[in-house]
Parts: structure tokens; sequence; C-alpha cells
């Protein structure tokens, strides 16, 4: 760890807890994102990329999730050891997550004004013990400007089913940069939306970023979108994170081969019929395989994958990869 | 939506509900086999006086004809003559419904706060022992009975350990004149507040009685509701933005959480007024419900349709306010509509 690292995760796993045992999702998740850096993290749905997320801000759903190991390290302290308040310092100044769907991740029945207006309170409110109202709406209607919102004294006023799904997640947006924060986590922010309002949301972003200096975490599943938006690259598969690399490598020289098969079923634009896929499914988290999470689905997968889940190796400069077919 | 228009429609709506109800019960009370004249004046009247009698009550006509004189007289305030109290069966509403009203309106204040309290502690300790508490007591409280736990509590605060009054609306040593029916209103009127005070501590245990078992029915589907809700996006958002955690549970958690339970409540303090008539036998409460009752028994027609008449009306005006409540609390069902997704 360097002084240029904001945030490093090492070994995390996560547990749910469900009917008959624990869905042992994460395993092993190892992460580092730099001041200023822009991080994609990539995936098949299930693989636990939210998960991964979410335990940064400690918004797993409590009581039927634990982290039985591991550390998160941002700027040089362990949340999973800060205090409540210390928590709540970096919940609503340093770290920000924009969720997938902005129509769940907003509250049905109370106005957008109410909501940002209260993400803006307590983000000041640790300094300013009385906050005026007049300054939270100013600040509310600013954040809204930032994001392009037309009329946004008259959002305020609205409720989020009067407004379109783009214009939710501008509100969600808007209400992760009301203040500036250091660390933007941005859960497939368009997926929930259609294409064109997909790319104006990732364009928004960049914009964003770019302007504040923020580093930020790109969770996606499309690799197009991380090769355009994102410096480095991790990919995760089934609670592991199975490669990184700075975006160019990764596109030049898969390793793994889940990153491989990930690349290879993008349906390409130029024709060649249905791209080849990956056969099989994650793994059941209940029981998961033996070994290497992905060994089940692998076409060189040895006997020796199943003994031991491979480490992080580096094959180049920030380029890792977790495959005993590297190693050799 | 705008308020005004949402009233009067809602209340035009209920008129053809009532006539609806009133159709449905004036035939059920006439087709129940029983002579109401002969009930009505005993077994060895003579054959004329009890014809007599039949045609006082238009029950020569047929029963069309009857439906319709009794719809006309109602419009005009006249429900008739009860045959077992021999007075205008408005009269006998007016004795008895300020009775039942003060009991129910004391029986959802207790529902209402306590349904809250307790869905809400359930729910922020989720599978902790304060849940555990809760639910078994919540399934003791739905399956006993309102008139059992009546009967426990004579047992309990009127003999083993009498603390409060199990009899009555108020206690023999005073006289409150009566003003609008409410006992503890009147009292409070005629400034005597020993007598208010008295009034109340009556009405402590049959609406307790009452309210038990729907308290904690509610308590149930608010913490279920809430427990739902918190494993929604949105409350892991608003932690994730350090908002705390007390204004998430009472702002941002109860009020989406308390939509379902002030449907069911509202039914339920509505059902109470027909319900209470155990409990107002047990505790000799003078109430609408208990005349109800005794209006069926004796086949006192008009007693019996005046009395499901106001007890109808009351449920249509309650599913109006329950209405405008819910209005209140979610802005989708007040300005109409979903629009996007």
């Amino acid at each position: 760890m360097d002084d240029k690292t904001l945030l490093e995760i090492k070994d995390l796993h996560v547990w749910y807890k469900v009917y008959g045992g624990y869905l042992k999702v994460l395993h092993g998740v190892n992460f580092l994102v730099r001041k200023g850096e822009r991080v994609g993290l990539v995936g098949e749905a299930g693989c636990g990329k939210t998960t991964t997320m979410k335990s940064i801000l400690q918004i797993l759903p409590p009581g039927d999730s634990r982290i039985p190991k591991g550390e998160i390290i941002y700027k040089g302290k362990d949340i999973l050891k800060m205090s409540f308040g210390e928590l709540q310092r970096l919940r609503s100044k340093e770290v920000a997550m924009i969720f997938q769907d902005p129509t769940a991740a907003l509250n049905p029945v109370f106005t957008i004004g109410a909501q940002i207006g209260d993400v803006v309170r307590y983000s000041i409110a640790l300094e300013e013990k009385r906050v005026k109202k007049e300054k939270i709406k100013t600040l509310s209607a600013r954040a809204l400007k930032e994001v392009y919102m037309p009329d946004p004294e008259r959002i305020l006023t609205n409720y989020p089913f009067q407004l379109s799904g783009g214009m939710r997640q501008r509100v969600c947006i808007a209400m992760s940069i009301s203040s500036p924060r250091n660390l933007l986590i941005a859960d497939e922010p368009g997926t929930s939306l259609d294409v064109t309002i997909q790319d104006q949301i990732l364009r928004l972003l960049k914009e964003i970023v770019e302007k504040q200096g923020t580093s930020i975490i790109l969770i996606t599943h499309s690799l197009g979108v991380a090769r355009e938006m994102t410096d480095r690259i991790y990919v995760m598969y089934a609670g592991t994170i199975v490669e990184t690399a700075p975006a160019k490598d990764l596109f030049k020289n898969p390793v793994h081969p889940y990153t491989r098969g990930l690349l290879a079923s993008v349906p390409k634009i130029s024709g060649g019929g249905i791209a080849r896929g990956i056969p099989g499914r994650i793994p059941d988290y209940l029981n998961p395989p033996p070994g290497c999470r992905f060994q089940p689905r692998c076409e060189y997968a040895t006997p020796s994958c199943q003994e031991k889940p491979p480490q992080l190796f580096e094959i180049d400069k920030d380029h890792f990869v977790a495959c005993y077919l590297a190693q050799r | 939506m705008k308020l005004g228009p949402f009233i009067l429609r809602r209340l035009l709506l209920s008129i053809f509900v009532l006539i609806g109800l009133s159709i449905v019960i004036f035939i059920l009370a006439r087709v129940v086999p029983g002579d109401p004249a002969r009930l009505a004046l005993g077994p060895r009247a003579p054959e004329d006086v009890v014809e007599q009698l039949r045609k006082e009550l238009h029950m020569d006509k047929s029963l069309p004809e009857q439906y319709w004189i009794w719809l006309t007289n109602a419009l005009r305030g006249d429900l008739g003559k009860s045959l077992v109290t021999k007075r205008p069966v408005i009269e006998d509403i007016k004795e008895y419904l300020p009775a039942t009203l003060e009991l129910v309106f004391f029986t959802a204040i207790f529902m209402v706060f306590f349904a809250i309290l307790l869905g809400t502690l359930a729910a922020r300790y989720k599978d902790r022992w304060v849940d555990g508490v809760i639910r078994i007591f919540s399934y003791i409280g739905v399956s006993i009975p309102a008139f059992v736990l009546a009967v426990f509590f004579i047992l309990i605060f009127g003999y083993a350990w009498p603390i409060l009054p199990v009899l009555g609306r108020l206690g023999s040593q005073f006289t409150v004149a009566r003003v609008t029916g409410f006992m503890i209103l009147d009292s409070m009127l005629a400034g005597n507040w020993t007598a208010a005070w008295n009034a109340f501590t009556h009405l402590i245990l049959p609406a307790i009685a009452l309210a038990l078992g729907g308290t904690f029915q509610e308590a149930r589907i608010t913490r279920s509701s809430m427990v739902d809700n918190l494993s929604k996006d949105f409350i892991a958002a608003e932690r994730g933005y350090g908002i705390p955690e007390r204004r998430i549970m009472f702002k941002y958690l109860l009020k989406p959480s308390l939509i379902p339970t002030v449907s069911v409540m509202g039914m339920d303090i509505a059902a109470t007024i027909g319900n209470a008539f155990l409990v107002e036998m047990i505790f000799n409460w003078p109430g609408i419900s208990r005349y109800g009752i005794n209006a069926m028994l004796f086949k006192d027609l008009n007693a019996i349709s005046g009395v499901v008449l106001i007890i109808g009306l009351i449920f249509a005006l309650t599913n109006i306010v329950v209405d405008i409540i819910v209005a209140f609390l979610d802005p989708r069902v007040r300005l109409g509509g979903i629009r996007g997704q």
C-alpha cells in the first residue's frame, strides 16, 4: 500500500444467512482504488459485485449478512472496525453509492426535495449544528443543476413517480455529488434504463468525475463500457477476483479463462452470429465447489484446481491473475 | 387529487352501497321464519290484535311495496317504531349509539397507538427476544376472542384485584345530565371532572378487550411491511448517505410501511361497532351493538333495518376516512397515475 491508495479491500468474505445455512457469496475479494482512479468491476449477474460495494458503506442487509473475514481499508483505516460516528462521517462525506435501479433507490412516498435535502443536511450537519432550510434548498437545487435537470426548483417538489427513469437516475447522482466526495461507487448506473439514456448517464458520470477529480468504481457487465470509462478493470467471478489489469492490457492480453470467455461472449455488430458464451452457470453459494470456483465451468481445469483456490499472481505490471494456468 | 370532489364522489358512491345494503337486510329480516307481530305481542294475544299490528307494519303488502314505504320514511328520518321498546327506532339509536361510539373511539386510539408501537419495535428488533415476545402475544391476542378476554378482565380486575370498574358507563354515585350522550364529554360539559375520570375508568377494560385482537393483528402487519421495506434499496441508500438511523426508522421507513396497516385498521375499527355485542353484554354497556342483537332475536324489523343502516353508514364513512389517510401517506394515490415505470 502506498500513499496513493484510497481504498483497499483485503481478502473480504461475506456470507448471507438463509434457511439451511449461509450463502458464502464473497470468497476472498481483493480490490484496490487509487486516488483519482477510475476502476471498473465486471462480472456476470450474481457474482457479488453489489455485495462488495455495499460492504464498503456497511449497508448490507442488517442481521442477514456477516463478514467472517477480511479488511476494508479506507485512507488507512479499517471500515469494519470503525466506530458508528466514524462510519457516519465516511457515509456522509467520503463515499457515496449510486444504485442500479433508481426507482428502487428513491423512497416512493417522499418528495425529491425532502430526500436530497436530508442528504445535504447530514453531509454538513457534522460541522454546523443548525443548518438553515434555505441553505439546504439552495444546495439541493445546485446539485440538480449539476446533473442538468431542467427546472430544479420544481423537481424538488416532485415525487419520484412523477419523473422518468433517466431523471430519477440523475436525481440519485445529484444526491451522491451534492457535497464533494472522494469516492463514487456507481452500480450499473444505466442498466435499468434504455440504451440512449444509459449513454447520457455514463457521459454525465464521466464528466463529473473528471471535473471533480473523484475516484470512481464503476460496476458494469458491459466490457465495452468498462473499456471506455475506466483506467483499470477487475473481473469478478462467483465472489472472487479472477483477473485485474489496466483496461488496455486486459483487452489485449486476457489470461484467465473466464475473462477470455467473457470477451468472447460480447456480440459483435460486424456479424459472426451469436457469441460463444460460457457454458454452465454461477455455482451454488450454499455449497460452493472446492478449490477454484470457476473450475467446474473451465475447459482447462486440472485435478489440482479442485484442491486450493488460486491466489492472485502478478504476470505483468499491475496485471494480476488468479489461475494456475498463468503461474506455469 | 382535490380533496373536495374526492369526498363528494365517495359519498355519492356510498349512498348506492347503503341502498344495496338496506335492500339485502330488509329482505333477509323478512324471509327468516317467525312472525314479528306474534313475537312482539306474545303467544296469548288474540288473533285480530296480531292482525292489526301486521297491518300497522304493512306486512299485508308485497315486499317491494314494504321496502318503498320504509325507504321514503327513512329518508324523512323516520325509521319506524321498535316492537320491543315501543319507541321510534331513531330515538333508540340516539340513545345507544353514543355509548358504542365512545367505546369504539377509545378502542381505536388503543389500536392505533399500540399496533404501530409494537409493530415498529418488532421490526426494529427482528428475530431478537423483543420480536419473539411480541409474536407470542400476537398469537394469543389474535386467537382469544374479545368476549373471553372480557370475562377474564372481569374476573381479574373486578373480583381478584378490583382496581377498575367492570360494569356500566358511570359509577352510581354520579349523575350527569345527558347532552351529547358521550359520558366523558357530558361530564366535562357539566364541569364534573371526577365523573369524567370515573367514566373514563369504566371505558378502559371494555376498550382493551375489544382492541387487543386487532391491535396484535395490525402490529404483525406493520412489522412485516416494515421488514419488507427494510430490505429495499432506498433504505440501504439512505443509510449509505449517512442519514441517522432513528430518522430512517421513524421517517423514511414508517411512512411507506403504514399504508397496509391503515387500510386494515380502518376496517377493523368499523367492524368493532358491530362486533362489540358480546363485550357490551358482559360489561353491561348500553350500546347499539347490544340493541341490534336484541332486535334480531325478537325480529324487531324496524330496529334491525335502522341499526344495520347506521352501522353501514359508519362503515362507509370510515372507508372514506381511511382512503383520505392513505392518500395522505401515499402520493401515488393522491396525485394519481404512475408515470415512467
